[in-house]
Formats: C-alpha cells, structure tokens, sequence
C-alpha cells in the first residue's frame, strides 16, 4: 500500500475548489478518500491473504515439529512466533479496516461524547432541528439508549433502524452481561432467555455467592429487568432495518422514564435497536454531506458501554466534540472527564490529538462564573495552562441552535476541511507504518523458517541421491553375495569326482540297470529264454531276436539313466533356490511368499514391467532360468557310444566284414546262451556308461551350475547397462525393496516442502504490496 | 637273478617277479607259454614248465581259466601281497638235455623287504630271495590294469597304490636296482607288465581303445620306480609291455567295496565276461619273450664286445674265466656260442649223435637270436 500521500497523484484529479466553499472542499476531500477506497480493500484482502497463509504455515510447520519421527533438535529450532505474528496481522487488518471505514464515508461526520446529561442530546436537538420525540432529553436519568446517526438531508425526514437478531441480541447485549456477571451459558432461544434463572440480587446478597461490588447486583437487576420487559421487544428481534417516521422514532431508542419505570412493566423496545440513521435537513446546514453521530453517554452503566463507545468514535467520526457541561457541583475537570478524554484520545488513531478531539463547553442554563471556572480548570488542567495547547476548546450554548452553528460547528467543519487532507494522511502513514513493521516481522519469521529449512535440506539430501545411493549398494551386496555363490560354485565344479551326490546319483541309475538286467531284462530269465526260443524257432535263426532285443536292452538302459534327471532337475531347482534366496535377501518384500523358480520368474516378469524396465537384468535372469541339465539332451551324447557295443553286428578285426557277434543253436541251450550273452552285453554297457558319467569331464552337473551362476553374476552385476539397471530398479520398486523407507522419507519430505510452500506463498503473498 | 649252469648243464636265468598276489602272474607265465608255441612254431625248440611244482600250478589255471571260459563268465580273486616266495620254473628247450635255457622267475613276498614286517622266522628264506635278486638282470613288474583303469572316484584312485602294493614294488625296483648299478657292464632290463588288458585295446577284439589312458596312468602310478631308474642304474632298459592274458574277456563291472581288512580299507573286484565264442587269443605276452630275448642277445653281444676289447689271446682263457662264474654276460656267451653243451655232450652221446645235438643247440642259439631280432609290438614302450 503507497501511503506515502493521501492526496491523489498528479493529473489524475479534478483541482481542490477554493478555500471559502467548505461543501466543496468537503466534497473534494470526501470523494479524494473514496479514490483512495480500492487500493484500502485490496489491502485488506491481501492482509487477509497473508493471514491465511501465515495459518496455513503455522499448521504445516506444528505438522514437521510435532510428527514422531522429526528429530527433536530440529522440532525445537521449528518453535516460532506464529501467534504474535497472526495477532500483528490481525492488528493490521482491524487498522485497513478503520481505514476502510473511514475512506468509505460519504459524510463529514462528527461524533459527540461526553458523560451523561451533559447536553448531547440538546446539541443534536439544535444541529439537527430535531426534537425530543426523535432525540430525547430528559432532566435526571439518561434517556439516550441507542446510538444514533443523524445525517443531513435535505429532502428526506425517516429514521432507519438497525434492528437486531435474537442472535446478535444475545451476542451483542446478553453476551457481556453473562460475561460481567460469570453467568456460564447464553441463552439459544428466545423462549430459553426469556425461561432463563437469573439469581435474585437478594439471594445473591444472602448466600455471599455475588462478587462483592455493588455494580455486580445493579448489572444483574439490569439483565433480569431485560428479562422481565423481553415480552415487550421480542417481536422486534428481527435482524434487518426497519424505517419509521421521525415522530415515532422516540420509542425506539429512549430509556423509559422513571415514571415508567415506576407503573412496573415497562417497554423496552430499545433493546431491538442496534442503531439508528436518522436522516433530515439541518436547518443551518452549509454542508449537505455532514453527519452527526450521538455516542451513548460515558460512564453509562452499562455492560461494555465504553467498548461501545470507543469503537463509534474508531469507526464512524471523523472529529469528536467532547461535551462538557458546568453544573453546579460540577464545574470542573474531574478524573471522569479525564478518563472519557483519554477514551475518546485513544480512539484517534494515527490522527493528532489536536485534530480529533475538541472540548465544547456547554454554556446553556448555568452560570458563566460556572463556565469560567470549568474554563479555567480546563486549561489548566488538560492544556497545561496554554490555551488551546493540546486540545481546542469551544464553547456555545448547546441548546441554540444558532449558537451552535456559529461556535461549534462553523470552525470545526472549517478545521476539518483545513485538516482533514493531513488528518487522512497521517492515518495512512501511521498504518502504512504499522503494516511495515508488522510485514518486517513476518519477513524475518518467513526468514527463520526459511534457514531452518536450507539446514534440513542439507542434512537430508534429497530422496533421488539416497535412492542413487541405496541402488548402488543393492548391487553391492548382490554381487558379493552372488560371487561368494559363484565361488562355491566353482570349487565343487573344480573338484571332479567329488561331486559325491551325482555320484551318488549316477550310482543309482546304474543299479537300476542291473537290477534290470539281471532280474531278467524286464521279463524274467525263463519268460525269455522261452520266448527266444520260439521266435529263434520260426525265425529258423537267433539273429533277428538277438538284435531286437540289444535294442530294447539298449533303449532301455538308457531310460535307467534318465533317472538321473531327477537329480539334476533337483541341483538346477537348488541353484534356483539360493540364488531366488540371495535376491530375496536384498530386494526387501519385492520377492515375498514366493522361492525358487517362482521368485525368479516374478523377479523377471518385475524387471520387464517395471516403471522403467531392466532389459539387462530381465534377460540374465531368463537364463537362469532356462539352464537344463538333463541326461538325454547333455549326457547321453557323451555316453552315447559306451551303448553302441549293444548290437548283434560287429566289424570282424581281421577281414574288416560285418559279422555277428552271437550264433547260437535253435534250442534251449542256445537259448540260454543267448541270453547269458545279451545279459552280458548290457551288464557290460550299463557298467561302461556309468563309468562314462563318472570319468569323463565337463560333464558334471557342478560345472554347469557354476557356469549358469557365473553367467547370471557376469549379466547382472559386469554387464555395461549393469549400473544403470540397478538405478532403474530401484527407482521402479524403491517401495517394495525399501518398504517403508521411501513412504516416510517421502512423508518428511513432504511435511518440509508444505513448509517451504506455506513460507514461499507467505512470502509471495507479502510481496504483493499494493500501489 | 643271473645265469649259470643247472645240474643238468642248461643255462639258468633267473628273473625277478614283483608284484601282488593274484595281480595275475600266473596267468602272465601261462600266456607267455601259449603265446610261445605260436612263436616257436616250426622251430625244434619250446618253452615249458619244468619241475611239479611249477607244472601243478600252470595246470591249475588252466582247469581254472578253461573252466571260465566254458561258463562265460569269470571273477579273479582279490589282490592281495604275497605270502610265500614261489619259483616258477620253465625250460626254454633245445631238445637235447643239458642245452636248454632254463627261466627261473621268483615270485617272494615284497612285505620282506623290510625287515619291520618281514617274519622273524623266515630270515634264511628272505637271504636266499636277496641273492636272488642280486643275480637276476630281468625283473619283471605284473600290474592288473583293471585297478588302474576303473576308479571313478577319487576314493577309489587313492586306493590303488595300495591295492597294487605299488610301495612294496618300489621297494624291491629299488633294491634290485642299486644291485644293477654296481655292474654296469650288464644289461639289465625291467618290465613293467600290465595284464587283463584285454577291455583296454581294440587290437585283440576289443571296442575301444584306451591304450594311452592305461599308459598314462601306469606312469602316473609307477612315477616313483620309473623315475628311480636314471638316478639308481641308468644303464637299465625299462620295457612297457602290455598284455592280454587271456584275450576273448572283458570286464562287465567292477565293484569297489568299503574293507578295513585292507590296508587301502577298499577291495576291488572286476567281474569279466568272456567275449563270445570264448576262445583264448593271448596278446603281448610275445614281447615279453622278445623283450627276454632281446636281452640274452645283448648279453652275448656284451662278452663279444668285451673280448674284442680286451684281444684276449683265446678261446680256452676266455672258457677258463667264464667257468669262474663270474657273471651272466661270461655265461650267455660261453652257452650261446656252443661251447659248453660241447664239452658237456661229447663224453655223453654217441658220435652219430653229437651231429644233431649240436645243430639243436645251434637252432636254440638262432631261435633266441631271430626273436631278439624282431620288432616289439605295437603295445611296447621303452624307456
């Protein structure tokens, strides 16, 4: 907000008129301020803004300092002055409102004060050319119950009632005299206050139970007389306005008289007014925009009176006539008058003294050696002797109207059109200053939590460089894990024939064999010699059978050997098992409830769907998985010529022919022969092929597995796209290999950057100064 | 071992046989016998066994091998170390009596060679097995190539020193051959003979040939008396000969079984088939007669070197000093030459005799020379 003038800024305004017409300059000063309205209420807004993001920031930051895992040290550098600030805020908030208020004025208007009975309501009477229907007067009690506005019109003679809710009645009237008398609880109906057990003064003076001060019982008989007479303005509690005619206004705004008080059920339809605008022609008016605002008397006994009374003057008055009226007994400047003057000062604002308050001696119906005395007492004791020093004194009879136009509000309208320009300015600068001070504050609160966050940044580092670091470990730990596998791996592949369970294994299958083979062939000896003797009988020779059968005996030794499968798919199953366990071991839930191949194909099928998939690492563990050791497809090849020996037909060493290695006679003899031969024969492959399995190298199964290992180890941790791909997954699965990690490191990171946020908004919000 | 003069007058030469008990040594002897008809085919002379002794226990193995062989089957008895010393005795015969080459081959414990093991009670018998050994040029090692060649385990190889009392071999080598070493002027030869080769080579009816992996691993396992050799008695020819003492066999399994009674704490057993139609066809034991050959014939050759060297005046002086009995290489020449189935026979037969008798003893001195003459088989190595 530019408060540096309130005048308005070169060419843009119409020239001030000349100094002899006050309406005008009035007017020109009133329409300078409705310029200057706009730029008020976006300030407003903005300080309301700074407001929400002060709160929001306030919230974010007690979020960081009190969540579990926000280390203390750092909980206690995040204690910051956020209530202080907010109320400094707040301050500056309420100060644009007044000046809102004020700049939104479209009248002069002039606030009269003073105690009771004074003569207040006299001088409106004779500002106003209102009588006592509209303003009453009255000789003893005070009779003004409700503020009232008067505003000169020429054309239009009406009063406008502010009416009251049951809610803002309650709030605004019940409210305090609960708070004044410890009441617990307000009424939340009508029916409820009008039900509502007050305490008997008496019983409260029997039982001890009231404070003891006599205000105490004289502030309860007024809310139980509130009570007893709510009949009479309960059907007035309607919120809104109401406009009624001048001549019925009295009723609305005076106490009942004592008269009344006395005949016992007395209205008091007052009590429904919040306020009242009063709107007639002012029969010596120069000034068609001029207001007079009547404050209820000072010292009034009444619940918050002077809070009332202080926030018209705050809001509403432009200049503050201070009524004070030289009685007999009275004709002095007493501590009440002080304490009312220094009520009306304080309402002022960043306006002089000077400039707000004038003293209007009320020279009607008393004496002038009264008035002298009242006088002099003033300018001693409130002008420090001089006079005029700190405030003007005016003096008139409050009772003439023309009297009352010449001396009071002649030169005050005069000072004001005088002032005002200075007066509007300084109440900018003042809350131009205010605010400035108050935003300072906010800066260097936006400050410290701003350096408090730059040390946690630091000491945190950011969630990308601990996932860096975090993937970079993984494939540490991975591949020491896996080379110690690899290791092992190898001394078992390096220790041919040592590998005591393939052995053991091939030892078995060879026992099959035999128990195959000298168990019969499968059939028995007799069932055999039998049937070769009656297929040799028709054949008319052995060969055909003794070639048929070495090749069922070929095929199945073979088969015999295919147990070994069972092994090797149990080394291979083992190998997918430690190397699914060292995986499983390192990558935290990723690979939970699943073992073996199932952990290796999810892990596969994981690195191929991740968020950012992992080629590499997919394929090296596809080849794990798809390594075979089985006898027919990598043994069986190898072997394969230790069976060869099991056919009927060999080369003869000397004539190079073919021949065939048994003959035997179409009989049982023969028979038996036969089969001693062909048992003989399968004996000796069963045995030359276990011999193979066992002798020959680069055949064991160890090998293989240590070469699968070793490939898987070389793909996974040496490969060129090795790093990259550990990067990549964990930025895919950082949840599941570091469960939980990440979720509070994101969470911490979270609450901080709602607290860079709320301070970056905060500031951005400051920043935002209005011109 | 050495050679001299028998009761009868034939020559004597004594070999030395080590090996253990069952390692097949007779079946070795038996085969060098049936191998040695074909190779003395058409020649007046033959190799037999001589003595009852000797005779009993060829014809023992071969009721025994026959009787295998007609079965189809056959399981040798473990190997064990000898027990007792035994003589085999052959004749290498001229046909005239006295003429003959008589082969003396010992077979004595190798446990007695030290004296920590050897009985006490068989002191007198382990010096006569020592001045054996000292005369004999020839030792011959018998080694059962199916221990070396059916480990597959490592257990299994480690039980093979012990079960070929390989130690105990090296042992006797060792002697044997610091006894070479102080005559250098001898030829001296040692054999290292695997036998039951038969399912190792496929030049005799076998499948395959693993010839090289039984020669690899007879060095490896022999490494210690094969390398004793330049370093004890460098002059000594080493002779790898394999064997096929049978020839229609083949192992159909062997079985290596957990024995704490052997001092391996293994016991080996090869079960063998016989290769149909079962008819014997020994193979290598020829050039374990040529090899023998080779060196009687060197021998001679030696003595005539010698006396060629030494100019001696004549023939009598040369008889006179080989009648000392000074040594083998004195003896073959004076036998091999004729000299002294000469003087023994001329007082025995009747002149229309003498004619035939020396041209018997001429066609043993012939035979012995053309077989020294001939190749070594394919199966040979020498060192």
């Amino acid at each position: 907000m530019s408060t540096g003038t309130a005048a308005p800024a070169p060419g843009t305004a119409p020239a001030p008129p000349a100094d002899d017409d006050v309406e005008a300059r009035l007017d020109f000063i009133l329409d300078e301020r409705r310029r200057l309205l706009p730029g008020v209420r976006a300030e407003v807004t903005r300080w309301q803004t700074v407001d929400e993001q002060l709160a929001g920031l306030a919230a974010a930051v007690e979020a960081l300092r009190t969540h579990a895992t926000t280390p203390a040290e750092l909980g206690e550098a995040l204690a910051f002055p956020f209530a202080e600030a907010r109320e400094g805020v707040a301050e500056a908030v309420r100060l644009l409102r007044v000046l809102e208020t004020r700049f939104a004025r479209d009248t002069v208007t002039i606030g009269v004060s003073g105690q009771a009975r004074v003569g207040k309501s006299t001088l409106l009477q004779s500002v106003s050319g209102l009588g006592d229907e509209q303003i009453p007067t009255g000789k003893a009690l005070p009779v003004t119950a409700v503020r009232s506005r008067i505003f000169h019109s020429p054309d239009l003679r009406r009063a406008t009632l502010r009416l009251h809710s049951f809610e803002t009645f309650v709030a605004d009237v019940v409210a305090p005299y609960h708070a004044e008398l410890d009441i617990p609880g307000l009424p939340a109906s009508p029916d409820e206050f009008r039900r509502w057990s007050y305490p008997a003064p008496e019983s409260a003076e029997q039982t001890g139970s009231g404070p003891d001060r006599p205000s105490w019982v004289a502030m309860l008989n007024r809310l139980r007389a509130m009570q007893a007479s709510f009949p009479t303005y309960e059907h007035d509690l309607t919120g809104g306005e109401r406009v009624v005619a001048l001549e019925e206004l009295r009723g609305w705004v005076a106490y009942p008289t004592h008269d009344e008080e006395q005949a016992g059920l007395v209205a008091r339809r007052y009590l429904a007014v919040r306020d009242v605008r009063i709107d007639c022609p002012f029969p010596h008016a120069r000034v068609r925009r001029l207001g007079i605002v009547d404050l209820p008397g000072l010292g009034e006994f009444a619940a918050r009176a002077e809070q009332h009374h202080l926030g018209g003057l705050q809001n509403e008055v432009d200049a503050v006539l201070m009524v004070k009226r030289p009685v007999e007994g009275m004709a002095y400047w007493g501590d009440a008058d002080a304490r009312g003057l220094d009520l009306v000062d304080s309402a002022r604002g960043f306006v002089a003294q000077r400039d707000f308050v004038f003293l209007l001696l009320n020279t009607g119906d008393t004496s002038s050696g009264l008035v002298r005395a009242l006088r002099d007492h003033i300018r001693g004791q409130v002008n420090s002797g001089a006079p005029d020093r700190f405030f003007r004194v005016l003096e008139a009879d409050a009772a003439d109207p023309a009297d009352v136009y010449a001396r009071v509000l002649s030169p005050v309208l005069a000072h004001l059109v005088e002032r005002m320009p200075a007066m509007d300015a300084d109440t900018f600068a003042g809350t131009r200053a205010e605010l400035r001070a108050t935003a300072q504050q906010i800066e260097v609160l936006a400050d410290d939590v701003g350096r408090v966050l730059s040390s946690v940044a630091q000491s945190s580092g950011s969630v990308a460089e601990d996932l860096d670091l975090r993937a970079r470990r993984l494939r540490q730990d991975l591949s020491g894990a896996l080379v110690a596998l690899v290791t092992e791996l190898r001394a078992q592949a390096r220790a041919v024939g040592e590998d005591e369970d393939y052995t053991d294994a091939v030892e078995r299958a060879y026992t099959g064999a035999r128990d195959w083979i000298t168990g019969g062939l499968g059939v028995g000896e007799q069932a055999w010699r039998d049937e070769a003797l009656r297929t040799m009988t028709v054949d008319r020779n052995s060969s055909r059978f003794a070639g048929d059968e070495l090749n069922r005996v070929r095929v199945e030794i073979s088969s015999c050997f295919e147990e070994i499968d069972v092994y090797f798919a149990a080394r291979v199953r083992a190998l997918w098992e430690r190397i699914a366990a060292i995986l499983a071991t390192h990558t935290g839930t990723l690979l939970d409830e699943v073992a073996g191949e199932e952990a290796l194909r999810r892990f596969a099928e994981q690195l191929a769907q991740a968020s950012e998939p992992c080629p590499r690492l997919r394929r090296a563990v596809e080849q794990l998985l798809t390594v075979r050791l089985d006898y027919r497809s990598q043994l069986h090849p190898r072997v394969r010529a230790e069976l060869d020996g099991l056919t009927l037909q060999e080369r003869d060493p000397v004539t190079g022919e073919q021949r065939n290695r048994v003959v035997v006679e179409i009989t049982s003899d023969g028979a038996e022969q036969l089969y001693a031969f062909v048992v003989q024969m399968a004996e000796q492959a069963a045995y030359l092929t276990k011999k193979a399995l066992l002798l020959r190298e680069g055949v064991t199964p160890a090998l293989v597995l240590h070469a699968a290992a070793e490939q898987l180890e070389d793909t996974m941790i040496r490969s060129g796209d090795s790093e990259r791909e550990f990067k990549r997954l964990a930025r895919s699965y950082r949840d599941e290999i570091w469960p939980g990690v990440f979720g509070e490191i994101d969470a911490a990171n979270a609450r901080v950057a709602a607290v860079a946020r709320a301070r970056d908004a905060l500031v951005a919000a400051l920043g935002k100064e209005i011109a | 071992m050495t050679v001299d003069a028998s009761q009868n007058g034939e020559l004597v030469f004594r070999i030395g046989l080590v090996g253990p008990s069952r390692v097949g040594k007779t079946s070795l002897i038996t085969a060098l016998l049936r191998d040695s008809q074909r190779l003395l085919q058409g020649t007046p002379v033959s190799l037999r066994p001589v003595g009852t002794a000797t005779e009993k226990r060829i014809a023992q193995h071969r009721r025994e091998l026959d009787g295998s062989l007609l079965a189809g089957e056959f399981t040798p008895g473990a190997l064990r170390g000898t027990e007792e010393p035994f003589t085999f005795q052959l004749l290498l015969d001229s046909g005239v009596r006295g003429t003959g080459i008589r082969l003396e081959l010992l077979d004595y414990p190798g446990g007695w060679l030290d004296p920590a093991t050897r009985p006490h009670d068989r002191d007198a018998d382990w010096q006569s097995c020592e001045r054996f050994l000292q005369q004999c040029s020839m030792l011959l090692v018998p080694v059962d190539a199916a221990v070396l060649m059916e480990p597959t385990s490592a257990a299994q190889l480690r039980a093979v020193p012990s079960i070929l009392t390989t130690p105990e071999v090296g042992e006797v080598v060792r002697t044997w051959l610091k006894e070479r070493n102080w005559r250098p002027d001898e030829p001296a030869l040692l054999m290292l003979c695997p036998v039951k080769c038969e399912s190792y080579f496929d030049d005799n009816g076998g499948r395959r040939d693993e010839s090289e992996e039984l020669l690899s691993r007879v060095r490896r396992v022999y490494a210690d008396v094969i390398e004793a050799v330049p370093a004890e008695a460098p002059h000594v020819r080493v002779v790898y000969a394999p064997v096929d003492t049978i020839g229609c066999v083949e192992i159909l399994h062997a079985e290596w079984t957990p024995d704490p009674r052997e001092p391996s704490g293994m016991a080996f057993a090869a079960h063998y088939g016989v290769r149909w139609p079962g008819r014997q066809a020994v193979k290598g034991a020829d050039d374990v007669l040529v090899a023998l050959c080779k060196h009687l014939v060197a021998a001679r050759q030696q003595v005539e070197s010698d006396i060629a060297d030494n100019r001696r005046a004549t023939a009598d002086k040369a008889r006179e000093y080989a009648e000392r009995d000074e040594g083998f290489v004195r003896n073959i020449w004076y036998h091999l030459s004729g000299e002294r189935a000469r003087r023994t026979h001329t007082a025995l037969v009747s002149s229309h005799r003498a004619g035939e008798a020396d041209a018997r003893v001429s066609a043993l001195a012939d035979v012995v020379a053309d077989l020294a003459r001939r190749d070594a088989g394919g199966r040979v190595r020498q060192w």
